[in-house]
């Protein structure tokens, strides 16, 4: 594959400084003495789009200590999801909702990584309604699985759109876990008589 | 001769490419790109047009849509303003990806090319001979120069790679000013000799949108390519 090219489409006026091809490295091509490979192409590098996509703590790996609100926000999400997986193997009912308080204290720190992306801001505050809209009441096993298929989506595309985040909210709410504030619901209690009348 | 390290280097040009299979959307929505772009690059103006390749140019930097790649180039960039070029980047590919409904990158690279001005060509070779970057030991080969002018290295896996060049060289820079205007534009002819350091990180898997901010990815990389640029300056890591 060749490298990330420099090049700009040749403007077609006099340009008032030209660089050789060497210092600008317009091309940034390497150009080697070509070998004839009758006919067989040979791929040692480079991406086709079949192959699998790249692992997301590659993309962003980061040196130690490296203060990058994305790369807390998948060690958070990898930590949430662990638990949540850990909740889903437990046999104790008790335990399994240790694992989901741990998860509960770590969504405030996820939501303020909101400016990552639009659906990861919705994501995080329906988790977090849904929570708080249940007072207590622990998950059931198919809410459990939601909220973790919920979080691990969002460890592997952080910057999806709002339209994917909107989606899985309602993958959230088929499970029966209410993701808008309780005051939204308030509100909205009382404006249908209004509208009724 | 003393160590150099990659702040002695200034940057000369920064790009961000993205590489997609073929768009073929630009032949219908390369005018919307363009007006999305006016909103943020305000004094943006069309270089160059084709039906498969427009180059836009902008007081922020130049930007080229292709078929199958679009960049941004900045050729003021700051050690101090990377995040600047990150949001001029995001803004670029946001536009881009949006217009021509571009879901998956075949790659996405970062350029970097900065240079450390010396007084003469001999001086910039001592400079790179002076950093033994390879296990060679100075002799003539090839029954050419006694030290390589130009070193590169490339570090490359299914996910990542990156691709370091070093080269001692000399820059003409000429500017034939037109005859009628001879008075008020003089010629230059320019010679300048120093030390290319020229840094392509890169991604060899695939990435889905989804998964790339382009704002914090970039930012990162940057400080990536600098540190890692300095311990190879530095013959360290």
């Amino acid at each position: 594959m060749s490298d990330t090219d420099t090049k700009i489409p040749k403007v077609e006026t006099i340009e008032p400084v030209s660089l050789p091809d060497q210092t600008m490295a317009p091309s940034a091509r390497l150009e080697l003495t070509p070998a004839p490979t009758r006919g067989i192409v040979l791929r040692t590098r480079g991406a086709h789009a079949l192959a699998p996509v790249i692992d997301i703590d590659r993309l962003y790996d980061a040196f130690p200590g490296t203060s990058s609100q994305i790369v807390t926000a998948l060690e958070l999400l990898k930590h949430a999801s662990d638990n949540l997986a850990a909740a889903q193997k437990s046999d104790s009912a008790m335990e399994a909702d240790r694992f989901v308080q741990r998860v509960q204290l770590t969504l405030p720190k996820l939501f303020a990584c909101r400016s990552i992306g639009d659906g990861f801001g919705v994501i995080i505050n329906s988790i977090h309604f849904a929570f708080t809209n249940l007072h207590g009441t622990p998950l059931t096993p198919g809410q459990l699985n939601v909220v973790w298929r919920a979080l691990r989506e969002l460890r592997a595309r952080p910057a999806m759109p709002v339209e994917q985040g909107i989606q899985l909210a309602g993958e959230l709410e088929a499970q029966g876990l209410e993701v808008d504030p309780p005051e939204l619901g308030d509100l909205l209690e009382r404006s249908e008589p209004a509208e009724d009348e | 001769m003393p160590s150099l390290t990659i702040d002695d280097f200034k940057p000369f040009s920064v790009t961000c490419e993205l590489r997609y299979k073929s768009a073929y959307l630009i032949y219908d929505r390369t005018g919307q790109v363009l007006e999305d772009l006016r909103d943020k690059f305000t004094d943006i103006t069309v270089s160059t047009a084709s039906p498969a390749q427009t180059a836009f140019m902008a007081d922020e930097g130049t930007f080229a849509l292709e078929l199958g790649a679009c960049r941004f180039t900045s050729s003021r960039f700051d050690n101090k303003n990377a995040e600047t070029f990150a949001k001029h980047c995001a803004a670029f590919f946001h536009a881009v990806t949006s217009q021509l409904q571009i879901n998956v990158f075949t790659r996405i690279g970062l350029r970097y090319i900065a240079r450390k001005e010396f007084k003469t060509l001999d001086e910039s070779k001592a400079a790179l001979a002076s950093m033994t970057l390879a296990n060679l030991k100075p002799t003539k080969r090839f029954n050419s120069s006694e030290s390589p002018t130009e070193v590169i290295f490339r570090w490359e896996d299914g996910q990542i790679g990156a691709y370091v060049r070093l080269r001692a060289e000399t820059t003409e820079i000429k500017f034939p000013s037109a005859p009628e205007l001879q008075d008020y534009v003089p010629k230059v002819d320019k010679k300048l000799h120093g030390l290319t350091l020229d840094i392509d990180y890169y991604t060899v898997a695939p990435v889905e949108r989804e998964q790339w901010n382009s704002l914090e990815w970039l930012q990162q990389k940057i400080r990536i390519v600098r540190k890692e640029a300095d311990g190879i300056l530095h013959g360290v890591k």
